[in-house]
């Protein structure tokens, strides 16, 4: 009779109330968790089955263009170097031009240069005309095939995919 | 660990043991060739594109300064140089070996697990990443087959994380869907 009594005074308490989305939390912890667990299982079928392979001969291919790479020679004057050069004698070259004008200079300077372009005059006064012609005209030309690559280098970057 | 052993191999290389270059070629060819694969979706131009990636890597092998994964690095170059490939060729073209390459809709019923070989498990899977879009289908290779990281995936492909992330989970689902009778029973979920 009393244990009755006492499981029927038991019943009448009411039960601890979890907070309102207590469900709603423990379905979405099971969703991560199943998540997560098809995504190993996913990983797995897919590294298993999706690597591609390549011929055996493939690395000797690469290795044979490899040992090509090294025999390249490099020339002993580089292209900025005869850049560099022709930009000196084009500049030489029209100073000795404009020597005629000695006011265009300041005193002490202009004195130096005129020496210079004295001394020039009679190493070049050997030289035949059409050679210091040719000369003059191939720097030039260089200078100006300098000029249009880094141009079109420049262009090139600019208009390259963005990655 | 590998990471340090590519650095050691890279470092010979660069004080002239060029003949090293193998190993790094032998170690990570295959997964080059299955990222341009999943550029290109044509054997002869992704062998090609392998090569010529490789050979562009060790002729500017003295730029890499370590700062990233040498895969990373390499997978990168790998990348643009089938993106520069697939954008010189233009046309569509279908692949001879059609048995890989046919098309079928997400619709298409599939044969139930217990008919399938290993052979042709290997060919579903293939089909299903190739049904993917083409960068779903590589940020699923980058991602779980060569487990490389969000970020790294950005290094290689140049699209934003927020972007990685979105294709990715949607490619993930197409998967799931997919291949989900080739993942263990007790995986499948009941609908």
């Amino acid at each position: 009779m009393r244990k009755d009594n006492l499981k029927i005074l038991l019943k009448k308490v009411e039960l601890e109330q979890p907070s309102p989305d207590f469900t709603t939390e423990i379905m979405e912890e099971l969703k991560l968790q199943q998540d997560h667990v098809l995504k190993s299982e996913l990983k797995s079928v897919l590294q298993r089955n999706s690597e591609e392979f390549l011929p055996s001969n493939f690395t000797h291919v690469v290795m044979t263009e490899v040992h090509c790479e090294k025999i390249i020679v490099k020339p002993i004057i580089s292209k900025k170097a005869w850049v560099i050069i022709s930009g000196c004698f084009t500049a030489m070259f029209t100073l000795l031009l404009s020597m005629e004008n000695r006011n265009v200079l300041p005193g002490g300077v202009t004195a130096y240069f005129v020496s210079l372009g004295t001394t020039l005059r009679m190493l070049l006064g050997s030289t035949s005309t059409l050679f210091l012609i040719s000369f003059f005209s191939v720097s030039v030309l260089v200078m100006i095939d300098y000029f249009f690559q880094s141009i079109q280098k420049t262009q090139s970057k600019n208009n390259s995919p963005v990655s | 660990m590998k990471e340090g052993e590519d650095q050691f191999y890279i470092n010979k290389i660069k004080e002239g043991n060029t003949d090293l270059y193998a190993v790094l070629v032998d170690r990570y060819k295959n997964m080059a060739y299955t990222i341009a694969m999943k550029v290109l979706g044509n054997k002869d131009d992704s062998q090609d594109v392998a090569q010529e990636s490789f050979i562009k890597a060790f002729q500017q092998l003295h730029t890499f300064k370590g700062n990233s994964k040498f895969s990373t690095w390499l997978y990168t170059i790998v990348y643009r140089t089938a993106i520069s490939k697939w954008k010189g060729n233009r046309l569509e073209t279908q692949s001879i070996d059609d048995s890989i390459h046919e098309r079928f809709t997400h619709e298409q019923t599939f044969q139930p697990y217990n008919q399938l070989q290993i052979k042709d498990e290997q060919e579903f899977v293939n089909q299903a990443i190739q049904r993917l879009p083409r960068t779903e289908a590589l940020l699923v290779t980058l991602f779980y087959i060569n487990e490389s990281s969000i970020k790294e995936i950005r290094e290689i492909t140049g699209l934003s994380l927020p972007n990685i992330k979105i294709k990715l989970f949607r490619a993930r689902k197409k998967l799931e869907r997919d291949l989900k009778f080739l993942m263990r029973p007790e995986m499948i979920t009941r609908e």
